[in-house]
């Protein structure tokens, strides 16, 4: 089963059209969806979680399709926006407490050892907290009402680079358990090449590309020769490259490369980076 | 939709403290300002205004967005906040009914609930003009229609003539009558309600 799965998915405003867009996340997976700034992350996300009307298309989550057990997908989904969502006066303990009435899974327990591997304090209101806790407050909400499913738009940004290693980490652990899934947008493309089985580009509301990240990095590399040798390749195992005073840097499928050439791995983020020049 | 109250009362709390000085100042003062009505309507008169800057926390805290991914429908959202105006103005109500008892019961009885009936209905109607504004538009958008209303209730408290409010009761041809008066406002209320959540369920976030 997929844990989410978007046909044609639409949404236009006055300068930008998203979609149509088609995605599936299987289920005990992490997507990771990456796009710069204005790409429509945060537009596919506010529209899976039904905070936009869309357009067009379809969103199944969960097995569930439109109208179908919402309060029971709300339930078995934990969410991270990018701005977290607390009232300002809240401490940890009101949290808890109104949470507490909110999920039927609320588990207490887990929210208390969350916070005590955060280091959030207790009674502090949540305006007194940094950007990087106030983003693990978010975290250890989503994660202790039992969720099936984590949407998650840039829960790490504002996170130092520790906290940044050990909110992956949990991430990873929580996507042991095969009927768990996440969706995770972010700018941070070092912690999705961490994280994720599948990666999805975004650009200008397009998607530019979505598969297993495995198979991406050992699909493609980075191939350097000279603008001849490049010219010389199928245009279509060719995904990008740039001309330097000493020749040219492509991203091109593996085995077009010729035998023999200056080739390395490519990483998930100077992929992207190709495909978005030349779209 | 206890979580929700639950909110809204920690809200409440939190940032009310004055309002809630400023509500018991005037209620004391009523009392003994012998019947000036903008003192006797001015604790209600805050107190409907509430929600709507509870509504305007909610946005500027993103809330609205985080709640909407929560197990809520739309339509609990915003019945917790009415539900929230009624059991605030209720509170004020019953303060305020033990205020002007004092100051009028066991002879001005008629006086005491004509005032109880236009507090009532001052509490349901300020509300049910405004929170339908704020879902369609966004309490910054709605704001232009949160200071036409609180001014016009303000200026119908002042303009009031004490001897017309005790004259409520006892002329109902001129005056509608108290029961009237709450069964509009009551009824002002529920369709309002209604239509909050018909323009909240539309509302994109």
């Amino acid at each position: 089963m997929n844990a989410i799965e978007i046909r044609q998915l639409r949404k236009s405003y006055p300068g930008f059209d998203l979609g149509p867009l088609d995605l599936d996340l299987p289920q005990g997976c992490i997507m990771g969806l990456i796009g710069e700034n204005g790409a429509g992350k945060t537009t596919t996300i506010r529209l899976i979680l039904d905070m936009l009307q869309r357009d067009g298309g379809s969103i199944r989550l969960l097995g569930r399709g439109d109208g179908e057990d919402v309060m029971l997908t709300r339930e078995e989904t934990g969410v991270v926006l990018d701005e977290v969502g607390f009232p300002e006066c809240f401490n940890t303990r009101q949290v808890n407490n109104v949470m507490r009435l909110t999920y039927k899974n609320w588990d207490e327990a887990a929210y208390r050892e969350y916070l005590r591997r955060f280091d959030l304090p207790e009674g502090k209101q949540f305006k007194d907290f940094s950007r990087g806790m106030k983003m693990k407050l978010g975290i250890a909400v989503a994660l202790s009402h039992r969720p099936k499913l984590l949407i998650l738009d840039e829960p790490t940004s504002g996170l130092d680079p520790v906290v940044r290693d050990e909110v992956v980490e949990l991430f990873s652990e929580f996507t042991r358990d095969e009927s768990h899934s996440i969706l995770i947008s972010s700018h941070i493309v070092s912690d999705l090449e961490k994280l994720c089985d599948y990666i999805a580009f975004l650009h200008k509301g397009r998607l530019l590309l979505c598969e297993e990240k495995d198979l991406l990095l050992s699909e493609y590399c980075i191939l350097r020769c000279t603008a001849a040798e490049l010219n010389a390749l199928p245009k279509k195992t060719v995904k990008g490259g740039k001309e330097n005073p000493y020749g040219v840097t492509a991203i091109v499928r593996r085995d077009a490369a010729p035998a023999g050439a200056n080739t390395s791995p490519i990483s998930i983020e100077e992929l992207f980076v190709f495909m978005v020049k030349e779209a | 939709m206890k979580a929700l109250l639950l909110k809204e009362f920690y809200m409440a709390k939190s940032y009310m403290r004055v309002f809630v000085a400023m509500v018991l100042i005037f209620l004391f003062a009523s009392v003994w300002a012998n019947g000036n009505m903008f003192l006797i309507m001015y604790p209600m008169i805050i107190t409907s205004m509430l929600p709507m800057s509870l509504l305007s926390y909610d946005e500027k805290f993103h809330w609205d967005r985080y709640c909407a991914a929560m197990p809520f429908t739309r339509s609990q959202v915003v019945s917790a906040k009415y539900i929230f105006v009624l059991l605030s103005g209720l509170a004020i109500l019953l303060i305020s009914a033990v205020a002007q008892g004092i100051r009028l019961l066991p002879e001005g009885k008629e006086e005491f609930f004509s005032i109880i009936s236009l507090l009532l209905a001052m509490g349901l109607t300020g509300p049910a003009i405004l929170l339908p504004i704020i879902y369609k538009l966004g309490s910054e958008r709605a704001r232009i229609a949160y200071y036409i209303v609180i001014g016009a209730v303000c200026a119908l408290a002042f303009i009031l003539p004490y001897d017309g409010i005790s004259a409520a009761g006892a002329a109902p041809v001129s005056i509608p009558a108290p029961l009237l008066i709450c069964l509009i406002s009551a009824l002002l209320f529920a369709a309002s309600w209604l239509l909050s959540i018909q323009f909240y369920k539309k509302r994109s976030l």
